[in-house]
């Protein structure tokens, strides 16, 4: 019944899922972990102070991606990054304004931001034009915002989630307008080295998914966080093993792997 | 509370079509495939409505800023009319007609790979900044920096020594990083996939 091949991913999946599950329980007990401090995350505010001293606006984009590809991911934790900035943003004054490229992250960028000016007691404040649809072509969204980035004075730009060949582009632009960056992406690692190069603090890999669970500071959340440790200890250890037998000349792992 | 805004009722529809599309995935049967085909069709048919919402978000913002006169009102009218002129032309024409194929060869098409060639410049900007070696990282990073562009160049290829040392740290130390980085993002990926069905991953403030 199983399909041909995806036995041991099933597996993997299960022990991947029980692993979280099972930490989640632990922190629901009140037994919760102390996660290490992630840079990018712990620069947001003082990103956010940054651009309110200098009475600029807070960009933030939350990536290319779109909500029914494989970027979902990332676009999901990039709109965490946006309501814990907006919130900020709301408490403290400063502009701030979101550019999307997928429509169908509009509605959910918006609803985050406004409940994030809600939660802050300023709903008066929020503005929908801090929500901005600018254009289904990456391009597009670059040229905006570059232009939005002199034209709005930017002075902090924050960009998590998925994204391509723009990523240089936008991170140079903002660079030149001379805002503090932070940047991460998880899935085209390509676009890391321009991050690093470029970038005031950087997030990669899982530290993008980590995000919302990170600034949420729910308890739960960091749980199921720290439930992605034994998975990779496991991975680890098949991996040595695997070069092992592979030196050896045994196969039985790699036949495993693909039952 | 509406029974439609409880949170729980949105929590489970969106826990069984996540759940019936990993099970689709894995399991071979027929029925599961179909519902799985047919939910993740409601989604792309859902998501294409959304660009008539981007379109409603993209016309009020400039609409407003045009009768505000605000500070480049001119290039916000400018927008909107190119908008509706499209859109119109696109309705009435159809995209496959001439006028409406000349625009997008035109106008649409050459702007892509204009933004495309404008990376050469970022990279060189880029690459100055970054190339400084004040720390051992950053003199690592210089001389295989150095010794990959040598070896995409003619006259890399002539000195000894360098072609196999450059395509040495792309395809080990490098090849080995990104795919660490790959495999803790495949495990990030599923963590937050079990947030989202449990309902805890739905932004900082909500």
């Amino acid at each position: 019944m199983i399909a041909t091949g995806r036995v041991f991913q099933l597996l993997a999946l299960l022990f991947v899922s029980g692993s979280i599950f099972y930490f989640i329980s632990r922190a629901q007990k009140g037994k919760v972990p102390k996660l290490r401090s992630i840079a990018g995350l712990t620069a947001i505010r003082e990103a956010v102070g940054r651009a309110t001293e200098m009475g600029g606006t807070v960009m933030l984009i939350p990536g290319i991606g779109g909500l029914t590809t494989v970027e979902a991911p990332e676009t999901v934790a990039g709109v965490s990054v946006i309501g814990y900035v907006s919130s900020l943003a709301a408490r403290y004054g400063t502009k701030v304004v979101s550019l999307i490229r997928m429509p169908e992250v509009v509605p959910l960028a918006e609803e985050t931001m406004k409940a994030a000016f809600q939660k802050e007691g300023k709903l008066e404040s929020y503005n929908p034009e801090m929500v901005r649809f600018v254009s289904g072509d990456q391009w597009g969204v670059a040229t905006a915002a570059m232009g939005i980035m002199h034209r709005e004075k930017v002075a902090a730009n924050i960009m998590i989630g998925f994204f391509a060949g723009e990523a240089l582009a936008l991170a140079e632009a903002a660079a030149g307008v001379g805002a503090i960056q932070i940047a991460g992406t998880a899935t085209n690692t390509t676009q890391l080295p321009w991050f690093a190069t470029i970038c005031d603090y950087v997030l990669f890999g899982e530290e993008v998914y980590a995000a919302g669970a990170v600034l949420s500071e729910n308890p739960q959340q960091i749980g199921s966080l720290v439930g992605q440790d034994p998975p990779k200890m496991v991975a680890f250890g098949l991996i040595l093993l695997g070069i092992v037998l592979h030196l050896l000349s045994i196969d039985w792992l790699a036949k495993l792997m693909k039952w | 509370m509406s029974a439609l805004k409880r949170r729980e009722i949105w929590i489970t529809i969106t826990a069984i079509c996540g759940l019936l599309v990993i099970f689709e995935y894995f399991f071979a049967i027929q029925a599961a495939k179909d519902l799985s085909v047919l939910i993740q069709g409601w989604a792309v048919t859902i998501a294409g409505f959304a660009v008539g919402l981007g379109l409603v978000n993209l016309g009020v913002i400039h609409i407003k800023r045009f009768t505000r006169r605000d500070a480049n009102w001119y290039l916000s009218g400018w927008l909107v009319f190119v908008m509706l002129l499209v859109v119109v032309l696109g309705l009435t024409l159809t995209p496959s007609s001439p006028t409406y194929t000349w625009i997008f060869q035109n106008v649409y098409a050459v702007v892509g790979p204009t933004m495309w060639s404008l990376l050469g410049f970022y990279i060189a900007s880029a690459s100055f900044r970054a190339l400084r070696a004040r720390t051992l990282e950053a003199g690592l990073l210089l001389v295989s920096a150095v010794l990959l562009m040598l070896v995409q160049a003619p006259v890399g290829a002539l000195i000894p020594y360098v072609p196999s040392i450059a395509y040495w740290i792309r395809d080990v130390p490098n090849t080995a990083g990104m795919r660490a980085i790959i495999l803790g993002t495949a495990v990030g990926a599923i963590g937050l996939g079990i947030r989202t069905l449990l309902g805890q991953e739905r932004g900082y403030a909500t």
